[in-house]
């Protein structure tokens, strides 16, 4: 139990996705212009990421490694992240609409959000070997993202008041504040011991 | 708009079965040719790591102690110079992975190495350096081993590295917690292996 | 669907990838492994390279399949193509080059997420013929190697004051670690697209054509 604490502490806030490895950059570029708008992408990201990590974590595992075919792995990862992103469309378009009328319109960009085929890789990369592990990191991986698209959101609103030098505007002064966060970021680095 | 849609979908449909036949078989013949290759750097690195943790080894064997994936390291004439125990522990940033060298008897430690590290460079990422690491060489394996700041004191004390005690601490943790768990299995297994007692000689 | 007048043709593709629509730092594509693999020249360079090489082939077949493909097939196949040139690429890398691919990791699959390749087969591959598509990925790909460059030369440089692992910088030099540190590879980026926002409105300017924004 305490390990699965440590895990979803350290995807979440000590190795957040964006502000450490750097991923999901360009939806935290383009859309945390409105704190609505990002937090509906976030929720969006996370519910793909836990559904997407758990099915290519069991299919590498269970299928690909016993065959020997782990070769394959990348084609398989994504291959499941695409179905994953339409059955998810699909459920929550007949299912839940207003859910859908909420933040469908973001699902059709998750398929290429690096921050999902990247927490399905890291899964194995840091050596993860139980079903559990997997379920706790990709979800605390998407809420570690929502964190940061929300607060990034959040300080652009403010932004939109404030007088920014013309060859700043836009993308410049957003990888400024970035550069903050990830400096305010690195002070939850020690405390998983 | 139906007509050449439906004239050209058994069309498509071969040209993507084409397709992903052609990828399909890049894919397994660059498979077949490099997976030796890349098992190869896997292996030798490894290697590298064990010898180096462990003096006048030769060769090694992978063997598992009481659950533990270990290696025995052999010299050229088959006797067990000593122990290799891989170690995971949680440092200041992500995991920390590291290899302690024991000695034939498992009493000793003869080396570390920090095989992974993602640390602050320059500072957490210093205990890598020789200067660190090379406390641990001849500690006691059932030492309590402890990172200790300049000044601090303790029965087997770990000089921590300036400005990464925590880093250091992980280390020294790591350490001291997988040899406790592997001690007796290294100590019955030593005495089952054929080491000689000239191999036992050469022990700091 | 053949090539109309207006889309550019091989020349003005290649020219146009490397500075005037430079993938990293005018149109903002392929952000992730522009920050990430960039605090040495050595990992920027390695990265640029597998990138482009994934980017050529993959506009090459795309164009070659232009006409055979219907819209929402075309996405699937894409990706699927592209999943299966960066795991070539990776396993080369990874016996070639083990050093190298310990330290990319995780970019190296991620390549297959690049908006940038998947852009350039919607742009260019999918409406024009293989050799403008092979001229648009070798621009394409070169100005994002240029951006990669430019980066880890600035990250490395004072970060470690050091340019492809040689010490260039007086020993005197106390590195900026923070310049290869995550913050460090915002704070870079920024400060360059910056500088190339503050140089190419400045030409704007000087030409006195009439600012179209702002």
């Amino acid at each position: 139990m305490g390990e699965l604490l440590l895990i979803a502490l350290s995807a979440a806030v000590i190795n957040n996705l964006v502000l450490t490895y750097f991923l999901g950059i360009c939806p935290f570029l383009g859309v945390s212009r409105r704190l609505d708008m990002a937090f509906g992408m976030g929720a969006a990201v996370t519910f793909v990421m836990t559904v997407a990590g758990v099915m290519t974590f069991a299919a590498h595992k269970y299928v690909l490694l016993p065959l020997g075919l782990a070769f394959l792995q990348y084609i398989v990862f994504i291959f499941i992240i695409a179905a994953t992103v339409q059955l998810v469309e699909m459920y929550v378009r007949k299912m839940f609409p207003p859910l859908y009328e909420a933040f469908g319109v973001f699902l059709p960009m998750i398929t290429t959000n690096c921050a999902i085929l990247g927490t399905c890789l890291f899964i194995w990369l840091k050596g993860y070997t139980r079903l559990s592990e997997a379920l706790v990191f990709s979800f605390s991986g998407g809420v570690g993202f929502t964190l940061a698209i929300v607060i990034m959101a959040g300080m652009r609103e403010e932004l939109e008041l404030a007088d920014v030098p013309r060859p700043l505007r836009g993308a410049a002064i957003t990888l400024f504040i970035a550069a903050i966060l990830a400096m305010a970021f690195s002070g939850f680095a020690g405390i998983g011991r | 708009m139906t007509a050449p849609g439906q004239e050209k979908s058994p069309n498509t449909f071969l040209l993507v079965l084409l397709l992903a036949g052609t990828l399909g078989g890049a894919l397994a013949l660059v498979e077949r040719s490099l997976e030796g290759r890349i098992a190869n750097h896997a292996r030798s690195r490894l290697r590298a790591a064990v010898l180096d943790v462990v003096p006048g080894g030769h060769d090694s064997q992978a063997v598992d102690l009481a659950g533990q994936p270990a290696y025995r390291v052999i010299d050229n004439r088959q006797q067990t110079v000593g122990w290799a125990v891989p170690a995971t522990t949680t440092g200041f940033a992500d995991r920390l992975e590291l290899m302690i060298g024991l000695s034939a008897d498992g009493q000793r430690i003869t080396g570390l190495l920090v095989l992974e590290s993602k640390e602050t460079p320059g500072l957490g990422d210093r205990i890598r350096d020789p200067q660190f690491t090379g406390q641990f060489v001849g500690q006691p394996a059932d030492a309590a081993l402890q990172a200790v700041k300049p000044g601090g004191s303790a029965e087997f004390p770990i000089q921590a590295v300036t400005g990464a005690t925590i880093s250091s601490r992980a280390v020294t943790d790591g350490v001291r917690e997988t040899l406790r768990r592997v001690r007796a299995a290294i100590q019955s297994a030593a005495e089952s292996a054929p080491a000689s007692p000239d191999a036992r000689e050469p022990t700091p | 669907m053949n090539t109309p007048a207006s889309l550019p043709g091989a020349g003005q593709r290649f020219t146009q990838g490397l500075l005037p629509e430079n993938p990293v730092f005018r149109q903002l594509l392929g952000m992730c492994p522009t920050l990430a693999v960039t605090n040495s020249v050595a990992g920027a360079l390695t990265m640029g390279l597998a990138t482009g090489l994934v980017l050529v082939s993959s506009n090459l077949i795309t164009s070659l399949l232009r006409r055979q493909l219907q819209p929402h097939l075309r996405i699937l196949v894409y990706t699927l193509t592209i999943a299966s040139l960066v795991t070539i690429a990776d396993r080369f890398l990874a016996a070639f080059l083990p050093e190298m691919s310990r330290l990319l990791g995780p970019y190296v699959p991620l390549i297959i997420v690049n908006c940038l390749i998947i852009s350039r087969a919607e742009v260019c591959a999918s409406k024009q013929g293989p050799w403008v598509a092979l001229w648009d990925g070798l621009g394409q790909g070169g100005g994002f190697l240029l951006g990669l460059l430019a980066m880890g030369t600035v990250r490395e440089l004072l970060g470690a004051g050091s340019l492809l692992g040689w010490r260039v910088l007086p020993a005197a030099w106390e590195n900026w670690v923070i310049m290869v540190l995550p913050a460090g590879g915002f704070l870079t980026l920024g400060a360059l697209i910056a500088v190339v926002n503050w140089y190419v409105q400045r030409r704007e300017q000087a030409r006195g054509s009439e600012p179209d924004h702002g």
